[in-house]
């Protein structure tokens, strides 16, 4: 899969809120690249920005925006050059289709599921009433569903059945891409694992590129061929899940890992002493010095961005190009 | 944090002791006539000792927080019998009721939400003593910095003037466990504790609810859905499933092999990050709990089990089969090894 | 919450709309403190009665004074000229044997373009057997004389230029206000200059005296003019004000209080409780709130406290019943409760220092936007004649207005006023209330 082409290439993203305190910096300088059929989970800790992240992408952005910044090249369109109208009629849902955060309970209770699926199609993709039916069936099955659950309404499903259809929905116009916000964390556990079946399968058969965002690390696994871990506005590393879960290199994302509690594996819990640092004016230096214990007088300045082989690109100052650690 | 899980005590005081438990709500149609009951909770028991902790695992809807609540005071027993040291909760008065309040600290899920948003730090703490009798100034200060310097909350002048929405989430929780903490009780009710905590602060916490126990020898009934974190923190584990305890084991027996194939469920449903769940898929039950209403006949479980015995399982409850000391399951599977 | 609230209203100074009305509704509170302070209740009760001719020296619909800003043709202010007052105008001679001379001359400058209303001179005399007699002279500025009666007195005699028709006779047909002021060489215009009274007295006994008030009515009086009976407007557009703030803040504070702590009983105990508060409320949902506020003013009892003790009854148990219902259902939910009552908190706590408290922040914009609407009940059903009996208020202005056709005879001043009063008290809670909802929902989508 490695020798797929870039699906989406964000350089510099910025996105600031504007708030009565002064703005917020919810995603400051966030560059990375995605290749298409590849699944990349943004994980961090609760006010990290990775929603804030997958809402700019998508550009559904509140009013109080006082930066939005930076280029974001979708399948080698420049994006951020889209007027808001283009942006939403040639790219959000056709091209980015999203799940967002508790979106299972968005449907409207007293509309068939069937009729609230096919809505986006016949906006969107123009399509027949006739073609759209069929498309959504289509759809419903790839996420496990029996067809005939799209006759029922929302009240009659269950909360992972519930999820499942709205997965369905946001696959309905084909999308390059889907973005999907903590999608299981509102389920049960066996729930939960079902539907990570689901989107494994929908992964491998179709080739859908994901964003997933999560808090659980555990559960990112199940689908993420990337891990790009958020810490105060920044992607502090965008490493390879092949190697992320066992051999992070972050200093924050080491002592994230370190936190994550494992079923079958016994292990040293350790947690991180401290807060994140407010993102209305943020330490000008790396965020996370103030609670790091390999800090040196160095990380008073912002760090670079290190790659390192096709393992991880990481913002510390402890690593340079080799990968080797200069400080201990 | 020990990294073994621990093993169970032996011969110790029971704290609590929970016979045939029941907790029914009933369902009415248009505010008078009787629709039905809902069995939250159909019957547990157990024991729980003196600085033990046991761990509840199920998902939303098994019983896990009625049984908290039942035990708490706060939801009505419908059936059968809390004891606690060895008295009946249904034969005590007023004083009574008081003391036993006064030896069990809840802590809940979602931290903000049980704090009241209008009272200050100060007057959260000082308010379980007011209603159970501790009417002296002084104790009620001292006690108050005794509990915050426990939980760490420190320099505590700045945390008093304080209102919940001032904290962060680890605070709060940490403020949450204060306030269990401040009648100094011999038990702890910890109902899904971490669960909306960011994973460093969860470890946090629970490495804080550890110390607590041992400072104190509390036991301790912690209930999860997250399997991944019991390991670390209890003796025992009970596994609860529409409404009943389906699986009682030491942590370490449960962690080598679950009985129930419902627990299996559970255990193969969580994930701990390894790269190699890129290309593997889980081994789940479909379908979903059953109503609580008109649970089915037989096994809660069987309409989702692969390992169904038919004619048994969905004719007869099964009852608790212990195949090892420290392991039972109730679950027709292991009615000859008993 | 008092960090809430002290949080709250730091945020009000950011919202000028808040700014605004707190100012309006301080002016207003303002205005129904000097109300009370400068006419205390029983003295404005007597003023609005009008008894003992306390209104006796006021035009008739007089509009306020100063409408001549906006007047080319200046209207005439009243002009009062008493003995009492400057004893200088009364020259007393006396003639010997108990007979005495008392004349009194008034003389004053006629500037406006306007007649006079009406003109009337007010004797106070006093004697034993004998009346004392006054013969009165007008001259007018150019040296006319004019004779206009010869009287005499009693203790207290009201002597009418204006309906006095042998005057008239003398003018030629020209009522006297006119034909006294009038330029004989244009008498539609008003001859400018000064005029004088004249009055020349005589008392037949030792002791007897007789002391004199003239009074030439103006077109227009005061702030806000004055009513059919001569009242001055004033005075019941202040008193309005504590009365209006009054009935408004009590009904909209008392009623809102009352269903808070029914919503919260009904949620928290449930059961038969629960049942029979919302029974009760559907049964006064569908229960007329104006017919029968004026059953009650028409059969019982038109006094404010009545109406307004049965404006709150009836709203106790309105649809406010229902909203609180509905968040104190959320509140129940709360960790918080489910916490208070692990460690032993009872009923009565649980409603008033964990539940209440909740729901006081929204509790605060829903009865400051309630106030004008019970402020509007009240003056409706005055303009609907069902007001107080012996309180002024707006809505009895409006009423009085109606009555007498202000806006038939052009007294549009009579309605406005109160109008204007009503639509500001409106506009200031209107304006704070919206700015405080906005300031506490953030925080309340958060329950």
């Amino acid at each position: 899969m490695s020798d797929q082409k870039v699906l989406l290439d964000v350089q510099n993203l910025k996105l600031y809120f504007r708030t009565q305190a002064g703005p917020v910096q919810a995603v400051d300088d966030v560059s990375f690249q995605l290749k298409a059929g590849h699944t990349l989970a943004v994980v961090g800790e609760s006010g990290c920005g990775k929603t804030s992240l997958a809402k700019a992408i998508l550009r559904l952005l509140p009013r109080n925006i006082s930066t939005y910044t930076g280029s974001i090249l979708f399948d080698g369109k420049d994006i951020m050059k889209y007027d808001d109208d283009e942006f939403r009629k040639e790219i959000r849902w056709c091209e980015i289709a999203s799940v967002p955060q508790a979106s299972m309970n968005s449907l409207n209770p007293v509309v068939r599921i069937e009729d609230q699926l096919i809505e986006p199609l016949l906006i969107h993709e123009k399509m027949s009433k006739q073609q759209a039916r069929a498309r959504v069936a289509e759809v419903f099955e790839v996420v496990g569903l029996p067809v005939d659950f799209l006759q029922r309404y929302p009240f009659e499903l269950s909360g992972g059945m519930r999820q499942r259809a709205i997965i369905a929905m946001a696959l309905a116009s084909d999308p390059k891409l889907v973005v999907l916000d903590e999608p299981s964390s509102a389920l049960d556990l066996l729930s939960q694992a079902n539907l990570m079946n689901v989107l494994k399968k929908i992964k491998h058969e179709i080739n859908t590129t994901f964003i997933l965002i999560t808090h659980d690390i555990g559960t990112a696994s199940e689908l993420a061929d990337e891990v790009a871990v958020m810490y105060a506005g920044k992607m502090v590393e965008y490493a390879s899940a092949q190697y992320f879960y066992t051999d992070a290199h972050h200093p924050y994302s080491q002592k994230l890992m370190a936190s994550v509690p494992t079923l079958r594996e016994d292990k040293e819990l350790e947690f991180i002493p401290g807060q994140p640092p407010s993102l209305i004016n943020p330490p000008t230096g790396c965020r996370f010095a103030a609670r790091c214990e390999k800090k040196f007088d160095k990380c008073s300045m912002q760090p670079n961005t290190t790659h390192l082989g096709n393992r991880a690109t990481v913002q510390c100052w402890l690593f340079d190009e080799t990968g080797e650690v200069k400080h201990a | 944090m020990p990294s073994l899980a621990k093993t169970l005590p032996q011969e110790q005081k029971a704290v609590l002791r929970i016979e045939d438990l029941h907790t029914w709500f009933e369902v009415r149609r248009m505010g008078f006539f009787k629709a039905g009951d809902v069995r939250a909770l159909d019957g547990a028991s157990f024991e729980l000792y003196e600085g033990e902790t046991i761990s509840i695992v199920g998902e939303s809807g098994c019983g896990k927080s009625t049984l908290a609540k039942t035990i708490l005071g706060i939801n009505h027993i419908s059936k059968g019998s809390i004891f606690f040291e060895d008295q009946d909760l249904s034969t005590l008065d007023k004083e009574g009721w008081k003391r036993y309040r006064s030896s069990i600290g809840y802590i809940q899920q979602d931290p903000y939400g049980a704090l009241p948003p209008f009272m200050s730090v100060q007057r959260i703490l000082e308010e379980p003593m007011k209603i159970n009798g501790i009417k002296d100034k002084a104790e009620q200060k001292k006690r108050i910095r005794q509990v915050l310097e426990e939980v760490k909350l420190a320099p505590i002048e700045d945390y008093l003037p304080k209102f919940p929405h001032m904290l962060s989430g680890g605070q709060q929780q940490r403020l949450v466990i204060a306030r269990a903490m401040i009648l100094d009780p011999k038990m702890l009710i910890a109902d899904e504790p971490v669960s909306m905590l960011d994973a460093s602060v969860r470890v946090e916490i629970l490495q804080l609810l550890q110390a607590l126990q041992r400072r104190h020898n509390l036991a301790i009934l912690y209930i999860t859905h997250d399997l991944s974190t019991v390991r670390y923190f209890s003796e025992r584990i009970f596994a609860m499933y529409g409404g009943k305890i389906i699986e009682k084991s030491s942590t370490v027996a449960l962690l080598q092999q679950p009985l129930h194939p419902y627990t299996a469920a559970l255990f193969e449903a969580t994930s701990d990050p390894d790269a190699e769940n890129l290309t593997t898929f889980k081994d789940v039950p479909a379908g979903e709990p059953p109503s609580l209403m008109n649970p089915p006949r037989g096994c809660r479980f069987h309409p989702r089990c692969r390992k169904i015995i038919k004619g048994l399982c969905d004719q007869e409850m099964p009852p608790e089969f212990w195949v090892r000391k420290d392991h039972a399951a109730a679950c027709w599977l292991y009615k000859d090894k008993a | 919450m008092k960090a809430t609230l002290s949080n709250a209203f730091r945020q009000i100074r950011s919202y000028p709309s808040a700014v605004v009305g707190s100012i309006i509704i301080l002016l207003l509170i303002f205005m129904a403190i000097y109300a009370m302070v400068a006419i205390p209740y029983s003295e404005a009760v007597r003023l609005w009665r009008g008894a003992d001719n306390v209104w006796i020296e006021t035009p008739r619909n007089a509009a306020p004074a100063w409408f001549n800003y906006f007047y080319r043709e200046k209207q005439p202010e009243s002009i009062i000229m008493r003995t009492t007052d400057d004893p200088s105008l009364k020259q007393v001679v006396d003639l010997g044997g108990g007979v005495a001379t008392s004349d009194f001359v008034f003389e004053f400058d006629y500037q406006y373009d306007g007649f006079p209303t009406e003109l009337s001179v007010f004797f106070d005399a006093q004697y034993v057997a004998a009346r004392p007699n006054v013969a009165l002279k007008w001259i007018a500025p150019d040296g006319r004389e004019i004779p206009l009666a010869d009287l005499s007195v009693r203790t207290s005699e009201n002597y009418s230029i204006s309906q006095d028709t042998k005057i008239t006779r003398r003018l030629g047909g020209v009522t006297p206000e006119k034909g006294l002021f009038a330029d004989p060489k244009n008498p539609d215009k008003v001859l400018k200059g000064t005029y004088q009274l004249v009055g020349e007295g005589l008392v037949f006994e030792e002791g007897s005296n007789v002391d004199v008030s003239m009074v030439i009515y103006g077109k227009l009086y005061g702030l806000a003019g004055t009513d059919h009976r001569r009242r001055d407007i004033t005075v019941a557009l202040l008193w309005g004000t504590p009365v209006a703030l009054a009935f408004g803040l009590v009904a909209a504070v008392g009623s809102s209080i009352a269903t808070m702590f029914l919503g919260a009983a009904s949620v928290w105990f449930g059961g038969w409780i629960d049942w029979l508060i919302r029974r009760i409320n559907e049964v006064v949902m569908i229960l007329p709130l104006l017919p029968i506020l004026i059953m009650v003013g028409l059969f019982y009892s038109r006094s404010i406290w009545v109406i307004l003790g049965v404006v709150i009854v009836l709203g106790i148990f309105g649809s406010g019943i229902l909203s609180y219902r509905a968040m104190f259902l959320q509140v129940k939910e709360s960790g918080y409760i489910d916490a208070a009552r692990a460690y032993g908190a009872g009923s009565g706590r649980i409603i008033f220092r964990y539940m209440i408290p909740k729901i006081i922040p929204t509790l605060i914009p829903g009865f400051v936007t309630q106030v004008p609407a019970f402020v509007f009940l009240e003056a409706t059903l005055a303009v609907l004649g069902l007001g107080d009996p012996v309180l002024p208020t707006w809505g009895k202005l409006l009423n009085d207005a109606q009555a007498n056709g202000a806006l038939l005879n052009g007294y549009f001043y009579w309605v406005l006023e109160p109008a204007f009063l009503l639509m500001l008290a409106g506009l200031g809670f209107a304006m704070l209330g919206f700015a405080l909802d906005r300031i506490f929902n953030p925080r309340l989508r958060g329950i």
